[in-house]
């Protein structure tokens, strides 16, 4: 009995050993590509606090454009001084890109706001916006990665929205009858189609309705009935034009009416192509952050982008990393000291389970941010002090470990009402920090019951 | 009893005292949270960061400054300051050049501002998932600690939680520890020790 009972120890312990080298050093395998062994446990994500940010400086656009316009107040487009100077009535007019009464602080708080909403619709965990109230200018500060290209493309854009007559330019439809957007995909068969969908407001619905009615495709048919030929003749070839910023982003007409008020333009032919069908999609999300949140007030430039790194010198890492190990080496020294054999199992008990945790936020792909660190460092002191009170009592009490167990959880079960509500938010430093609380008490429930069992029970019982 | 009515003594005097200070001086916000001005160069070789922090050093004595790499080339420095002139960014211009043999000009630097990054906008995202989570905590501990009385157990929990957060905001105000990205994290740790706290005192009891 006291055989099988030290070789269940020495197993559980080489668990213990296998997982932390596994957590702390890793699995390498040699790849035939790069002639290089490879780690080939997920490397860690870090966090835009942790590692630096890619800073964008957007400056109030100060440009001046001289426009013509006609006898009548026209713009009179692609202008030729040479060529119409001799022209009578036409007036050249400077026009500012923002004139002095669009820069307020009201106009600046909401261009800040925007570009808030436009980073939370594209699911940009960590930002920064700071704006000069002086001034008007802002600084954003996001994460620099796969998708920091949209995101800055999406913050670039003023976001005008017009759907017009493309015969007498009347305005049909605009921002304001937009409430929300959306980038998605759907399966053609011949692969996959990147949508921007747009879903307009009540009276945008009404709107649409109307014009589907309107704008449709030209008829070769035959009509006979009077009245219907009477209004095919009025309403043939017409077609709308979609204007972004100004910029004609494409002119059709409506096959059918559209009574549902969502409007869903396809970007890019079906493709199978990962990359294409990616690239495409992008371009939707973009889109969609730029529709989706009303017109910047006023118009930005880009000064500046570059992407600055965390001042965290390496001697710094070096002493953080040396005081973890200091801390290890103590708690280690202290359990052997005072409970012998058993302070060595509770060891590495604790020290198993930080591995465990170290896997467990690899694999599931968690950014590292300050919180988590923060977090982790908590639940690792809380499953220390767990082994601690188990092995005080444990010379007591006969159940000790079902007893300190329970306990524990009791006390413990809180965290985990944190853990689930701060996993949904969408902030990183409190999703990572609901991630690593989930986890952990995951982590402890489950190893505690697993391995810490395994380590003492037995024993007591004996 | 006595040590008890010690200990909460000291840390109403700390509220207090931390209280006046953030009415009177606010809190130290970091460099990095602050207005402030960035010096970029192009340097165009790898270089330590530690030269370049020696340089700013002289010119800007006495004065916080941070110098980080800009983008992973690590061949473009970039240099914080609270406030910069002409004649320091000159000095610094300068100083770079002599170290690195260049020949940089006024016109290869790039000042800019950076406004300051508002401690509400830190806070704001922070305050509805703990106060629903406080809510629904301090709801587990009315019904599993009932019999303690409801009322006592959700206001046990409650003052335990707002004194913890205004321990350490204090605590700041007073020791003229900066508001950097540490704090609202440790603010968060806080909250949750402070749980963890109630429920072992209230399984105690």
């Amino acid at each position: 009995m006291k055989d099988n009972n030290g070789l269940k120890k020495i197993v559980v312990l080489l668990i213990i050993l296998v997982i932390s080298l596994i957590a702390f050093l890793g699995i390498y395998v040699y790849n035939e590509a790069s002639y290089a062994y490879e780690n080939v446990i997920p490397e860690y994500t870090i966090g835009m606090d942790l590692k630096g940010a890619l800073q964008i400086v957007f400056k109030i656009d100060d440009s001046e454009e001289e426009i013509a316009k006609d006898s009548e107040g026209n713009i009179i487009e692609d202008y030729d001084e040479e060529y119409d100077e001799e022209q009578e009535g036409i007036t050249i007019e400077t026009v500012k890109a923002n004139s002095e009464d669009i820069l307020t602080s009201e106009n600046f708080i909401a261009s800040r706001d925007i570009l808030e909403a436009r980073l939370k619709q594209l699911q940009v965990g960590e930002y920064k916006i700071r704006l000069d109230s002086d001034n008007g200018n802002l600084v954003v500060e996001i994460p620099k990665d796969a998708k920091s290209e949209v995101v800055v493309s999406a913050l670039s854009e003023p976001g005008s929205f017009e759907i017009i007559d493309s015969e007498t330019k009347e305005v049909l439809l605009d921002n304001s009858y937009i409430a929300s957007t959306s980038a998605f995909y759907n399966a053609a068969s011949t692969g996959y189609v990147p949508y921007l969908g747009i879903k307009f407001n009540k009276e945008g619905t009404k709107k649409l309705d109307e014009i589907s009615r309107i704008y449709i495709p030209s008829t070769d048919e035959e009509i006979t009935d009077e009245e219907t030929e009477h209004e095919e003749e009025d309403h043939d070839a017409k077609e709308v034009t979609m204007l972004i910023d100004g910029e004609e982003f494409m002119t059709t007409s409506f096959s059918e009416a559209i009574t549902t008020g969502q409007l869903s333009i396809s970007l890019g032919a079906a493709t199978i192509d990962e990359a294409t069908l990616m690239k495409n999609l992008n371009q939707a999300s973009t889109l969609a952050a730029i529709l989706g949140n009303k017109e910047m007030p006023v118009r930005y430039i880009i000064e500046e982008t570059s992407y600055l790194m965390r001042d965290i010198s390496i001697t710094g890492i070096y002493i953080l990393v040396i005081a973890l190990l200091c801390v290890l080496a103590l708690s280690l020294l202290y359990m052997v000291i005072r409970y012998k054999i058993d302070g060595l199992l509770g060891w590495s008990s604790v020290v198993g389970f930080l591995a465990i945790l170290l896997l467990a936020v690899r694999y599931t792909n968690t950014t590292i941010t300050m919180s988590i660190l923060l977090l982790l460092g908590l639940m690792v002191i809380l499953d220390y002090m767990f082994v601690l009170l188990l092995m005080r009592r444990g010379k007591e009490q006969k159940n000790s470990f079902d007893n300190m167990y329970k306990q524990s959880l009791l006390i413990s079960a809180p965290l985990l009402v944190f853990g689930i509500l701060f996993c949904f938010q969408s902030t990183l430093q409190i999703s990572s920090a609901g991630i690593a609380i989930f986890w952990g008490m995951l982590t402890f429930i489950v190893y505690n019951i697993a391995i810490t069992r395994l380590l003492f029970v037995d024993k007591k019982r004996n | 009893m006595k040590n008890n009515k010690v200990i909460l003594g000291i840390v109403g005097a700390i509220i207090v005292i931390g209280i006046i200070m953030i009415l009177t001086i606010g809190l130290n916000v970091s460099l990095q949270y602050r207005q402030n001005q960035r010096i970029q160069i192009m340097i165009g070789q790898t270089f330590d960061k530690e030269d370049i922090k020696d340089m700013a050093r002289e010119v800007f004595p006495n004065e916080e400054i941070s110098v980080s790499y800009v983008e992973d080339f690590k061949d473009m420095v970039s240099i914080m300051v609270n406030q910069t002139t002409e004649e320091q960014v000159e000095q610094i211009k300068d100083a770079v050049n002599e170290k690195y043999g260049l020949e940089l000009t006024m016109d290869d630097i790039l000042v800019t501002s950076t406004p300051n990054y508002r401690i509400r906008d830190m806070v704001k995202p922070y305050i509805a998932p703990v106060i629903v989570s406080v809510i629904l905590i301090g709801i587990y501990f009315m019904i599993l600690y009932r019999k303690k009385g409801v009322i006592r157990v959700k206001l046990t929990y409650l003052i335990t939680v707002i004194i913890v957060e205004l321990l350490f905001v204090s605590v700041l105000a007073i020791t003229r520890l900066p508001v950097n990205e540490l704090t609202m994290p440790i603010a968060l740790t806080l909250i949750i020790i402070s749980t963890l706290f109630t429920a072992w005192k209230l399984n105690k009891q």
